[in-house]
């Protein structure tokens, strides 16, 4: 049970820190070394000025 | 990089933090992050092994910021650009560490400079910027560029000169790659023009 709850609340941890990732790279031109995967079409919700 | 993406996204969606529509994102946002933090992970490595951390460290600031806004050349696979990005690198590493402060060096950083709030943002395949954006990224990229070359003149009057030729290695290198993608764009441009002239001719 315990697990489950540590297990849950690191994965909820490690999607805010996903989630903050998609806001900068909504938000800037392009990654920082010299690939950049492509993108979702559903990075644009990501952006500050929708 | 991409299975490794594939885990941590189905652990995820098997936690119920994340919905599995938003699998491709969250994919995405992985890749992304592991590539964002490798430059910095790079320049420890590749530093530590030449003894010079500091110089790496200060000078891959400049080079992640500003290019993150700027954009610039990118490696269609993923290996050529984990191989190319240590090379480019080691190289900077050396070129920093061994010379000296100079007019020339000046120059270039200026080049550097008026190259990235002229040319800037470029974008890539994989991430086309919309108008708008590209408006807001030219912006945000002259502000940026023009911080570092205060810092880079800070750092000169303060004395402390293998700093500054530190910070202007990275703008140096971040201007550096736009080049190929600059050569590119005029090219497209002049092969455009021809045709448009051929045709006109006809």
């Amino acid at each position: 049970m315990e697990k489950t709850t540590i297990s849950k609340s690191s994965a909820k941890a490690v999607a805010s820190t996903l989630e903050r990732m998609l806001h900068i790279e909504a938000n800037t031109s392009s990654c920082i070394l010299l690939h950049q995967p492509k993108a979702p079409k559903e990075l644009k919700q990501f952006r500050r000025d929708k | 990089m991409e299975q490794l993406a594939g885990v941590i996204v189905s652990w995820l969606i098997r936690q119920e933090a994340i919905e599995e529509e938003s699998r491709e994102l969250y994919e995405y946002a992985v890749h992304s992050f592991f590539l964002g933090i490798t430059p910095l992970i790079y320049a420890v490595i590749i530093g530590g092994l030449m003894g010079e951390v500091r110089t790496s460290i200060v000078l891959i600031l400049p080079f992640m910021i500003i290019r993150k806004f700027s954009g610039g050349f990118h490696a269609k696979r993923e290996w050529v650009c984990l191989v190319s990005s240590c090379l480019l690198l080691f190289g900077c590493i050396f070129t920093a560490s061994h010379i000296e402060h100079n007019v020339l060096f000046d120059a270039i950083v200026i080049w550097a400079v008026v190259s990235l709030i002229v040319c800037s943002p470029i974008d890539s395949e994989n991430r086309r910027l919309e108008p708008d954006e590209k408006k807001l990224r030219k912006k945000e990229t002259t502000i940026i560029s023009l911080f570092f070359y205060i810092v880079y003149i800070g750092l000169l009057l303060l004395g402390k000169q293998s700093y500054a030729v530190c910070i202007g290695t990275g703008m140096i290198l971040t201007a550096g790659l736009q080049v190929p993608c600059i050569i590119k764009n005029i090219a497209k441009k002049c092969r455009k023009m021809s045709f448009h002239d051929t045709r006109i001719e006809k």
